[in-house]
């Protein structure tokens, strides 16, 4: 595994301990997957839910929003009702 | 007083905040010794003696939002994260008059089996400070045990086996209903197909009580089914005498503990010899579940744990002049723990272009053929029985050394079971230790009232209950 790739898609800033570390113990979960290839699947279907599930609609009634006050109460990254983020643009 | 004791006694507003004001400084004083807690709910008890749960004291697996009170996962990232809306099951708990005692240790985000991975507190085994208390519901777990005899019930949450695994380890009843049965909104997702709210209680009773109180379909999750089902009514008019059971014979040789096995074989005796008709059968893909499970599982998180980015909510630095990459990473770098980066990498790899045919949907296939297979079992039974986990709770010592995927290994019990969904109830059985072992009752998809109505009546007629 290219775990510099990896880590950089996935957001991730690893140290070479980490890096080290985490290529080991990758290998060795990725063998643990091996046995999956031992499985004859050509008859199954993917599925994603455990248990039969329709479609469930919900009654489109409005609801009061969630207060202002409350929305930004866990960031300090904000200004005049938006959310302040990081630059997205160079 | 337990908890019927609790619902039946005739009490007024002064004694119930009483009572609660008791429990939670039992709490507080066990907590210095235990570390099942993260936070402590401060508000007063209120008027809760024309409720119907009359101000039950109820403690909540930290990843389960609770408005107004501190829910971190277990994580850094989210350690000073104040939600501003309750979890469908802490406001029906709420709505019934339960006090919630405050939020429970676990490993962060659900990554772990001995709640070791916990930012915060490490919680101990309540049976031995120096063993593990199980994971990843592990602080719901001892706090379960230890305030035995008080009414009281924990809500947990598992994936792959979060509350069979601390249930087992501390020796307290546990269901894990079928997935969809209980609420996920407000839940802080690990892996969303396979996270299962549940309860830990002193009782198979109280596991039915509090499930008739927060079962059903909630308009904020449409995963949810109806279960229209009384949990006690099933539980009092419930006739052992026709079940058919089956041990899984495969897990009863993965046990790893001699002691487990000799209990597994009381009780298993104690059924025959009550006239039950118990037969073995074997499971032929329990490696390859608990390989699916993990490519599921870690691929599932790998795209939920990408909302922790510094935005929002959750640990933030200083935005100004930053890229994007630069600020997310750094955040996420900094906050996340190193078993949370570990899955992050592993599940982003499964989905990858080029492997994702190999892993991912490979192992939604033998998901697939892993719930035929129980179901196929369950056409001819009532109930599986298996050991919960193959070993007593370990020393901290000795999980210490363990490699990640020897740790994953150990989940070879009850990750199947969770991988398909299927409805799952830990009884605590004596062995000759002051360890408790663990039987699982398994029993098919929305059975949950039969599996539970079968631990009760273990728990009222077999006298090896821990």
């Amino acid at each position: 595994m290219d775990i510099e790739k990896v880590a950089k898609m996935s957001r991730l800033w690893l140290s070479s301990e980490e890096k080290k570390t985490f290529d080991k113990d990758l290998d060795e979960i990725l063998k643990m997957f091996e046995v999956l290839n031992s499985i004859d699947v050509s008859d199954e279907k993917i599925i994603i839910h455990p248990t039969p599930l329709s479609n469930v609609m919900r009654k489109d009634k409005p609801e009061k929003s969630m207060s202002m006050e409350h929305t930004f109460k866990n960031t300090k990254n904000k200004e005049e009702g938006y959310f302040k983020g990081p630059k997205t643009l160079e | 007083m337990n908890l019927r004791e609790w619902l039946e006694e005739e009490l007024t507003n002064k004694e119930i905040k009483e009572n609660i004001s008791y429990i939670i400084e039992k709490a507080k004083t066990l907590d210095k010794d235990y570390n099942f807690m993260i936070t402590f709910n401060e508000e007063d008890p209120k008027d809760y003696q024309e409720t119907k749960l009359k101000g039950l004291v109820v403690s909540v697996k930290d990843c389960f939002t609770t408005k107004n009170m501190r829910t971190t996962a277990g994580s850094r990232i989210l350690e000073d994260y104040i939600p501003p809306f309750d979890a469908t099951i802490v406001k029906r708990l709420k709505d019934a008059g339960a006090h919630i005692l405050g939020k429970t240790a676990m490993d962060e985000f659900g990554f772990g089996s001995f709640s070791t991975n916990c930012a915060f507190n490490i919680p101990k085994n309540a049976n031995d400070v120096t063993r593990v208390a199980g994971g990843s519901s592990g602080g719901a777990g001892v706090i379960t045990r230890l305030l035995k005899g008080e009414p009281h019930v924990a809500i947990a949450e598992s994936t792959g086996g979060s509350i069979s695994n601390p249930a087992a380890f501390n020796g307290v009843f546990s269901i894990t209903p079928t997935y969809g049965l209980l609420s996920r909104y407000g839940l802080i997702d690990y892996a969303n197909t396979l996270d299962k709210p549940g309860v830990m209680a002193s009782s198979a009773y109280d596991l039915a009580f509090i499930l008739n109180t927060i079962k059903g379909r909630d308009e904020r999750d449409p995963t949810t089914h109806d279960y229209p089902l009384d949990f006690l009514k099933v539980l009092s008019s419930f006739d052992p005498s026709n079940s058919k059971i089956a041990i899984i014979k495969d897990y009863e040789e993965r046990i790893i503990d001699k002691e487990i096995k000799n209990s597994l074989k009381k009780v298993i005796d104690f059924l025959v010899n009550e006239g039950l008709e118990v037969e073995e059968i074997s499971l032929s893909l329990t490696d390859a579940a608990l390989a699916s499970y993990y490519v599921i599982a870690t691929a599932e998180a790998s795209t939920n744990l990408a909302k922790y980015c510094g935005m929002r909510y959750g640990k933030e630095g200083d935005v100004k002049g930053k890229h994007f990459d630069e600020y997310f990473s750094e955040i996420r770098s900094k906050y996340f723990g190193e078993e949370v980066k570990r899955r992050i990498i592993l599940g982003s790899f499964v989905r990858m272009a080029g492997y994702r045919d190999a892993y991912y949907i490979k192992a939604l296939k033998v998901r697939s053929k892993v719930i035929k297979e129980f179901k196929q079992h369950l056409l001819n039974y009532d109930f599986l029985l298996a050991p919960t986990m193959p070993i007593l709770p370990p020393k901290f010592e000795d999980v210490e050394n363990l490699r990640p995927h020897e740790v994953y290994a150990l989940d070879v019990l009850t990750v199947p079971v969770n991988l398909a969904g299927l409805p799952h109830v830990n009884v605590p059985l004596k062995t000759t230790l002051s360890l408790p072992a663990g039987l699982h009752i398994i029993s098919d998809h929305f059975k949950d009232a039969n599996a539970l109505a079968m631990a009760y009546w273990i728990e009222q007629n077999y006298k090896g209950i821990f």
